[in-house]
């Protein structure tokens, strides 16, 4: 199976939207939209089935990493470098492994781009975007901030889209726990320590 | 209108995407197919003659690329190298033109950054939620900016045009063995122990917390960091009232040399940015996790802008878009086969596999041969 092969499969599925209307840079854009909602939603789904398939994987890795950093910052706290250090170096690897599996996990929303892009190249290749002080510009100079734009506004509007808001909702329920500390929570918890025993005024 | 530092981080990004898309790039590939005159079916980036990609084929190695990033970290972008140059057999075909002509230097330059759009694009994403979560140490960030943007500018620039397969096969060999050294370092009885006495330290600590809830005598003035001595070779600042220092020089050179590094492989560089920072300047997780991926991100872009804009690098969408998908399938049975390895055990797999990839490139790109089969 070759690249080609799979952008025959696409074309009339992508096509249509960019044949909207009489206006040729009307039909563009709303075909351009229309591949990048696409990619964002097929994308987004897909990263909520990953990480549904391994959440206690996710979930586990998390915690190492919070943990850690959350004892590293009481090590701070208490001054005490020794133990600073081995908590950061530890929480450090914990940190590379969560990393390097929300990488693939991210991977698993941005699939789809490629094949959009080289579907626009299959379809668009030959058009030459002029653009002011570049010149001429490949399609994907213009897929990408639309892209980009849609993949943002699409973050934003989540917490009210059907299904999209549940998925949010089980993602923050799986790595629900101790929250990543931050240096002010030190100063913080003694306050609440400071109000909950006061010292009395003789001692 | 622009309320949030949120929006304008997003404005900032679609400019540098738009300046970084690239351009319609057919000069330097029909400068290549034309000085070459192949011929045959249109293959690879639309050459003549050049090798028909299955993408099949580039599906199955990236489930494995997929395995090795969920279970050990670092080395799925030297994996995804190997797939490019050996599986799909670009290095050959590269190597078939002969050392100084184009077309083998645009197939060389296309496997670079083919590599770094795999590894790279995750690190937009990292960036923008450590930023949002305030995890960015910005003065840091733009010293190792300075360093990444210079190398991941400069290597491009020199290099774009100009490397071969073979020489480049021999330097990316040579750091797939350097790897494969630190690897084994780590699994000797020095290497252990360091990893030992930090994992004791730890948890006498964690015991310590818990027996006298210690950790929360912090004294407010000494809150934050407070620097004690600022000059050009020695930083001295104390951070909760403990004492590190470190040289402002080595986030720059550190971040000139990894970016360069990881830009002239055609690798992330994330997996030495973060050890280095914690190691070298001692800061903290917290803080050094979203200031590298920003490091990473602006260095990527740049190398990517570079070979893209200013080079016209061509690459093959498809076969990005069926690796992305072999990694995600990777990374999902990554997880659930890898609890069957012990650690150990996964750690001299990639041992192996450092030291044979390394060799086998390496003498193949200075000798001309491999040592290791196949010759």
């Amino acid at each position: 199976m070759t690249g080609h092969m799979i952008y025959e499969f696409l074309d009339p599925w992508m096509i249509w939207a960019f044949r909207f209307g009489d206006n040729p840079y009307v039909g563009f854009a709303i075909g351009l939209l229309w591949i990048c909602v696409v990619t964002t939603v097929i994308g987004e789904l897909c990263m909520a089935a990953v990480y549904f398939t391994n959440k206690k994987h996710f979930a586990s890795i998390n915690r190492e990493m919070v943990d850690h950093h959350n004892l590293s910052v009481r090590a701070l706290g208490a001054k005490n470098k020794i133990a600073w250090k081995a908590c950061n170096s530890i929480a450090n690897d914990a940190f590379g492994k969560n990393f390097f599996s929300r990488i693939a996990l991210f991977a698993s929303s941005l699939w789809v781009v490629p094949f959009a892009i080289g579907w626009l190249y299959y379809r668009f290749g030959e058009v030459d975007f002029m653009v002011p002080l570049i010149g001429a510009v490949g399609p994907s100079f213009v897929f990408i901030p639309v892209y980009i734009l849609t993949r943002y506004l699409f973050s934003v509007a989540k917490p009210w889209l059907p299904l999209f808001s549940t998925i949010r909702q089980r993602v923050l329920d799986n790595e629900a726990g101790d929250e990543m500390m931050t240096y002010m929570d030190l100063a913080k918890e003694k306050e609440e320590r400071q109000t909950e025993t006061p010292i009395p005024e003789n001692s | 209108m622009l309320r949030s530092k949120k929006t304008l981080l997003m404005l900032a990004l679609v400019a540098a995407v738009c300046v970084m898309a690239e351009p319609a790039m057919a000069d330097r590939l029909a400068d290549a197919i034309a000085e070459a005159k192949p011929t045959g079916e249109p293959g690879y980036l639309g050459i003549p003659g050049g090798p028909q990609l299955n993408i099949l084929i580039g599906l199955v190695w990236a489930i494995w690329v997929g395995w090795i990033f969920s279970t050990v970290g670092a080395f799925g972008g030297i994996m995804a190298g190997v797939g490019h140059i050996t599986i799909y057999g670009l290095g050959d075909y590269a190597s078939s033109f002969g050392k100084g002509s184009q077309m083998n230097k645009v197939v060389t330059d296309s496997i670079r950054v083919s590599n770094q759009w795999l590894v790279g694009c995750s690190a937009a994403l990292s960036s923008f939620n450590y930023y949002k979560a305030g995890r960015l140490v910005l003065p840091l960030g733009i010293a190792l900016a300075i360093g990444s943007v210079a190398g991941s500018w400069l290597v491009p620039w020199l290099t774009a045009g100009k490397i071969n397969l073979k020489a480049y096969l021999g330097y990316f060999g040579l750091f797939v063995l350097f790897l494969g050294c630190y690897l084994t370092y780590e699994t000797t009885p020095k290497g252990q122990a360091g990893k030992k006495a930090a994992k004791e330290a730890a948890a006498a600590f964690q015991s310590s917390v818990k027996k006298q809830q210690e950790g929360g005598d912090v004294d407010l003035a000494e809150m934050g960091v407070k620097v004690q001595k600022f000059t050009p070779t020695s930083c001295e600042f104390t951070f909760f009232g403990v004492e590190f220092n470190f040289n402002p020089l080595i986030p720059v050179v550190g971040g000139f040399i990894i970016a360069a590094l990881a830009s002239f492989l055609g690798v992330g560089g994330g997996f030495l940015l973060v050890p280095f920072l914690t190691s070298v300047a001692g800061l903290p997780m917290y803080l050094v996790a979203g200031t590298s991926a920003m490091a990473v991100f602006i260095g990527m872009c740049n190398s990517i802008m570079s070979y893209m804009l200013l080079k016209q690098t061509p690459v093959a969408w498809g076969l990005i878009g069926a690796e992305l998908i072999g990694i995600v399938i990777g990374s999902v049975i990554g997880p659930k086969t890898s609890k069957f390895i012990p650690d150990k055990v996964l750690k001299y797999i990639f041992i192996a596999l450092a030291v044979y990839v390394g060799v086998r490139y390496t003498s193949k790109g200075f000798l001309g041969y491999s040592l290791v089969p196949p010759f």
